[in-house]
């Protein structure tokens, strides 16, 4: 994967084998948002009610983080969508994708999002961060750490030319 | 004339930023910058109080402004409380 900046943002070149795998996790980023897979305690941890109750917030006040959670998503789920369509249908040996700069802040947004998602899912601890995915026995728990890295390198790649 | 009342300061309610073992560095150091409107090294010196102590005071303000702030910094996917000033 590279990165060349552009004159509205950047464009990365995939190859297609990355791009395909980005695309997969962009899909697995939309669902999670429809359906959040798994029990009240680590949702409460992920979608920040837990934060806001060890804060003192009012029920009402947690109603309405919850619905401005759920605007945050939906604001960039298109996005998502639109960027799956285009990653998942390429043919081609190398795929380039074009993101300005309010793209780039959507994507750090979600992919960040998407790995806290995860760390929270599967417990994700400074342990598991630096092993070796090979010593990670269980599929689903080393598949999240696939999707973890992969996103904070891209993520990497992207914040020097994040909008602040 | 009476002597002026001494009146109690608002402590305010500060704005906690706790160590995960997943947010990167340097996007912890975009959030604050973002949010905070921090400059780059007030920025970095937050981030390594997080990594270091576990924790950061980023922000003493009124509750209100407390709580936006928290959610934004929450919306951006770091851990994030409020606590009662001292």
């Amino acid at each position: 994967m590279q990165l060349r900046p552009s004159s509205k943002g950047v464009v990365l070149t995939l190859a297609r084998a990355e791009a395909h795998f980005v695309a997969h996790v962009l899909g697995r980023i939309l669902e999670n948002y429809e359906s959040p897979a798994g029990d009240e305690g680590f949702t409460a941890r992920w979608d920040g009610r837990d934060a806001l109750r060890r804060s003192g917030a009012a029920e009402e006040d947690e109603a309405l983080w919850m619905e401005e959670r759920a605007a945050f998503r939906g604001a960039h789920a298109e996005a998502l969508r639109s960027w799956r369509q285009h990653l998942a249908g390429l043919q081609g040996e190398w795929a380039e994708w074009a993101l300005d700069r309010k793209d780039i802040e959507i994507f750090l947004l979600t992919a960040n999002d998407h790995r806290m998602y995860l760390a929270h899912r599967y417990s994700i601890g400074e342990g598991d961060m630096e092993s070796r995915l090979e010593e990670i026995g269980d599929d689903d728990r080393r598949m999240a750490l696939v999707e973890i890295h992969l996103l904070a390198q891209m993520m990497e790649m992207l914040l020097p030319h994040a909008p602040v | 004339m009476r002597p002026r009342e001494r009146t109690a300061v608002d402590p305010g309610w500060e704005v906690i930023v706790w160590n995960d073992p997943v947010n990167t560095m340097t996007y912890v150091v975009y959030v604050f910058m973002k949010v905070l409107r921090f400059d780059a090294g007030r920025a970095q010196r937050h981030m390594l109080e997080v990594h270091r102590e576990g924790r950061s005071c980023v922000a003493r303000e009124g509750r209100e402004k407390a709580e936006f702030l928290q959610q934004q910094i929450l919306l951006h996917g770091l851990q994030c409380t409020l606590q009662r000033g001292a």
